[in-house]
């Protein structure tokens, strides 16, 4: 049995009344597809957010390879290999594409002496050639803010692999993208996670994108886990197609 | 709770990078150029330095001070973003004036006066100007090299999106630290010049001349294009030409034309002149444009 690299155990979390998550427990596998799925406000982007350390939880334990996290700080938890991208898109939107990927290589070495390194040849290498796995070498020197949503969603799942992450936590993916290019990244997803062992966990409102893609399924509502299992048979399970079609 | 949690905790903020670090010493009046940045410890500390090469020396030792003091004594201002890092700034200098004034080795807040320099008088200005200009282009020189590197890339992605860079595992306090401490390090330097060469140096009037120094760089900063290397060059003359032409004839209107350029800098020319160079000629800066991005646009 694979070793599990996330471990969320009994977190809670409030905003003043509003109770976003509510002893929620889940893991996930190292190496797996993950997907987080819910009913809008169901609190799954909260629950990205307390992963990776956007805000302290009120309650229960995160772990980050046996190590607990919830203390640390977005940048910490990043450079220990977990990052994240964001539902509404974000790049640096004055930067070229290629500037967006070099300047998105691991900090885990954290040295003085990378900071001031010259943009070395391997870097930009190593740019280029995931630019062409996301299907952007030829938007390579294009300022990205000028890409349109679709291409910066695929640039910044770029970033995110250029930096090598152990984790990569994606929040709706696919929200806002046409089909066509929703096909290409499920499939740049799946490569990604088979070719360069990256563990994904996926939040996704697009039901058939998830149901392919995911080993295993978590389901929120309001607030609380509401069921886990495989696809299949979370298809199946009447809490979850009533939290879905009913009442919301 | 999905767009309200992303609204909630990343909020979406705009920061001038690095390269106004560099910018906001540039001040070119008439035959000087000084740098200032306006904080002005460095200016008092620059005090009782004898001959040419005891100044040199003094200038790298202040720089040095200043490095330091940048490295290890702003944590908690870094943590500060987009307007309030500003009156962050604003707060240390004033605290950094009233600290001096207290100081009775660098003349508390009577000031000191300086020595005079051991040069026939008509070589005064001719040498003041060389060493500043000197500066000038070294300090230009370095921030090129900087934005070479890395830390360039950096410094550009923190402006662009702080938050983002951060969840990338940036470490963003670090290269703030850093870009401030170089800053200081060439105010420092420029410190003991500017102390030398105006002969007398206090804190309320000279080490923090607000209304002057102050205002000026902001306003050559923003006029010639922040976040560029070569916009607050363009600023400091431009601002310098437009400055002397209204002291010389709309005096005692002069600040009136002053404030009313500045806002019309600000409401309807932010991007500045090297912005502005940029965005109608991409192409002679290197900038790619793909014409059909505007139809792609919005086809997501």
């Amino acid at each position: 049995m694979a070793e599990n690299v996330i471990e969320v155990s009994n977190v809670s979390k409030s905003f003043g009344g509003v109770k976003a998550n509510v002893d929620i427990t889940m893991a996930v596998e190292r190496g797996s597809i993950t997907g987080i799925i819910g009913p809008n406000g169901c609190g799954k982007s909260t629950l990205f957010n307390s992963i990776v350390g956007y805000h302290p939880i009120d309650a229960g334990s995160i772990k980050f390879e046996n190590q607990e996290i919830s203390h640390l700080r977005v940048g910490d938890i990043a450079r220990l290999g977990m990052l994240r991208t964001f539902q509404q898109t974000r790049i640096y939107s004055k930067m070229d594409c290629v500037d967006n990927m070099q300047i998105s290589v691991s900090h885990r070495p954290g040295s003085q002496s990378t900071m001031f390194a010259s943009r070395r040849g391997e870097i930009r290498e190593r740019a280029e050639h995931l630019l062409e796995f996301v299907g952007l070498y030829s938007k390579r020197n294009l300022i990205s803010g000028d890409l349109s949503f679709g291409q910066q969603k695929l640039l910044e799942f770029a970033m995110a692999l250029m930096n090598e992450p152990k984790v990569l936590l994606l929040d709706e993916p696919t929200a806002g993208i046409n089909p066509t290019l929703i096909n290409g990244l499920i499939d740049r997803l799946r490569r990604a996670n088979e070719e360069l062992g990256i563990t994904l966990c996926v939040i996704e409102h697009n039901m058939r994108v998830i149901m392919n893609l995911a080993s295993h399924i978590y389901c929120l509502s309001n607030g609380k886990m509401l069921a886990d299992g495989k696809p299949e048979a979370l298809q199946n399970d009447p809490r979850v197609i009533d939290a879905y079609l009913g009442g919301h | 709770m999905d767009h309200g949690a992303d609204g909630v905790h990343m909020g979406h903020h705009r920061r001038p990078d690095g390269v106004q670090l560099a910018g906001e010493y540039y001040l070119l009046r008439r035959r000087h150029v000084y740098f200032s940045r306006g904080t002005g410890v460095d200016v008092l500390r620059s005090g009782r330095i004898y001959g040419i090469v005891r100044r040199h020396q003094a200038s790298l030792y202040r720089g040095a001070i200043l490095h330091r003091a940048g490295d290890r004594h702003h944590c908690g201002r870094h943590r500060l973003r987009g307007p309030y890092f500003a009156i962050g700034t604003l707060g240390v200098a004033v605290a950094a004036r009233e600290v001096a004034g207290t100081i009775d080795t660098i003349g508390g807040g009577a000031g000191i006066s300086m020595p005079f320099l051991p040069l026939p008088i008509e070589y005064r200005s001719a040498f003041f100007y060389i060493l500043c200009f000197a500066l000038a282009v070294v300090a230009h020189l370095v921030i090129r090299w900087l934005f070479s590197t890395q830390f360039g890339l950096a410094a550009n992605a923190i402006r662009d999106d702080e938050d983002k860079a951060e969840a990338m595992g940036i470490p963003t306090l670090r290269y703030k630290q850093v870009g401030w401490a170089i800053a200081a390090f060439f105010m420092g330097c420029l410190g003991a010049v500017f102390g030398n060469m105006v002969g007398y140096i206090e804190p309320l009037e000279v080490a923090f001349p607000v209304a002057t120094f102050g205002i000026f760089m902001v306003a050559m900063s923003l006029l010639g294009g922040k976040g560029t290397l070569w916009g607050p060059v363009l600023g400091a003359i431009s601002f310098h030409i437009v400055k002397e032409t209204t002291w010389t004839y709309l005096l005692g209107l002069q600040w009136v034309v002053l404030g009313l350029i500045l806002i019309v800098n600000i409401v309807y020319f932010q991007q500045g002149i090297m912005g502005w160079l940029q965005a109608k000629y991409p192409e002679r800066f290197g900038i790619v444009v793909d014409k059909s991005m505007t139809a792609e646009k919005g086809d997501a």
